[in-house]
């Protein structure tokens, strides 16, 4: 009689947690931008995240706090500051740790807007012009694995008379792809999805690029020299030079309101087994 | 102290312990030059930042809308 009610209950528990998971996306969140300060404050070392180099002094930071309509608060990357010039090379990087997991079945999320080189020397006096005007590269992804890297399509002297676009590219195995020869336009809010997926020994990636209107392409491949066990790498917000000013830096940015990773859910194979255990010891000792 | 005055100090205290027996003359003379080597050193140990605009000269950033709808360009 007990033997039969645990057996019922163990196999409406393997039921309940099949169709649970099947329901659902079978995915745990393991990280969330969570942003805070005064607008234009230090990002550097905010909520985990850092900088590849450091800030010439905190009155010039190359990342900072960045409110958002509907009281959302993010980060911006890029010269919104006249900063001075890299000395580390021609790039950037603002990246944030997602340890202890692997890279197969993580996903990626970021709703971000790219910004044109528009402040000026002298907000009080538009003839005295801007402090910088080139239109420089960002890019967004798992650094070292795969990123989509947004190049501007063109430069422009006057960058507030001009409207910006930026070509997005797929960097992956140290080359970078074409994403269906898209662009996209200054000032807009687009989401960029990222799934890293397993395949044969090695990883694959889909990326999704959306526009609010709900317009999204797709760009997937193999990730060359990656096997099923890599570790998930870290996020990563990149910002490049790609003008042709003396210091190479514009005053534009990428400016990021959301940002979430997940990873699949580690206890739901765990959990049917568990559920089928004693199914299966009855079995046995029935035989 | 700043970098041009602890460097006038430097020298005048070097150069008037290497010649003890300094008269009024030499004195001004070292007094000229470490002035003068001073004021050259804190002209050109200004700032790598001076002149570029900061978060206390710049507006803080805007609070940028969510609901801008510019479509990705597809097919080029």
């Amino acid at each position: 009689m007990l033997r039969n009610q645990l057996a019922g209950i163990s196999a409406v528990l393997f039921v309940g947690f099949a169709l649970g998971g099947a329901t659902t996306l079978a995915s745990t969140t393991v990280y969330s931008l969570n942003s805070a300060g005064l607008p234009g404050g230090v990002f550097n070392g905010v909520d985990g995240w850092s900088q590849s180099e450091a800030n010439f002094s905190i009155e010039y930071p190359r990342s900072y706090v960045q409110p958002f309509s509907g009281g959302v608060t993010g980060f911006s990357v890029g010269g919104f500051y006249d900063t001075e010039p890299f000395t580390g090379g021609n790039r950037l990087a603002v990246s944030r740790s997602i340890s202890g997991h692997g890279a197969r079945g993580a996903f990626l999320e970021v709703a971000f807007q790219l910004r044109d080189s528009e402040v000026l020397i002298n907000p009080g006096n538009p003839g005295e012009g801007y402090f910088d005007t080139d239109r420089n590269q960002f890019s967004l992804g798992f650094s070292d694995l795969v990123s989509v890297v947004f190049q501007p399509v063109s430069q422009s002297a006057d960058p507030s008379s001009d409207a910006a676009a930026w070509s997005p590219l797929i960097s992956v195995g140290g080359g970078q792809e074409a994403f269906a020869g898209a662009q996209l336009q200054e000032d807009g809010l687009y989401t960029l999805g990222i799934s890293l997926t397993g395949f044969s020994n090695g990883l694959r990636y889909a990326a999704t690029l959306t526009d609010l209107g709900g317009t999204s392409l797709l760009s997937s491949g193999v990730i060359p020299g990656t096997s099923l066990s890599d570790p998930l790498p870290e996020v990563e917000v990149g910002w490049s030079l790609s003008g042709s000013e003396a210091d190479g830096l514009g005053s534009n940015v990428i400016a990021i309101s959301s940002l979430i990773v997940t990873v699949p859910e580690p206890s739901l194979p765990a959990l049917c087994l568990v559920a089928l255990l004693p199914l299966i010891c009855f079995r046995k000792r029935e035989r | 102290m700043g970098y041009g005055a602890r460097f006038f100090w430097q020298v005048l205290i070097v150069k008037v312990s290497i010649e003890p027996n300094l008269n009024s003359m030499g004195l001004r003379r070292t007094l000229a030059f470490s002035a003068v080597t001073g004021l050259l050193l804190v002209a050109l140990s200004a700032p790598a930042e001076a002149g570029r605009r900061k978060r206390s000269e710049v507006p803080p950033p805007v609070v940028i809308d969510r609901t801008v709808f510019t479509p990705i360009v597809s097919g080029l």
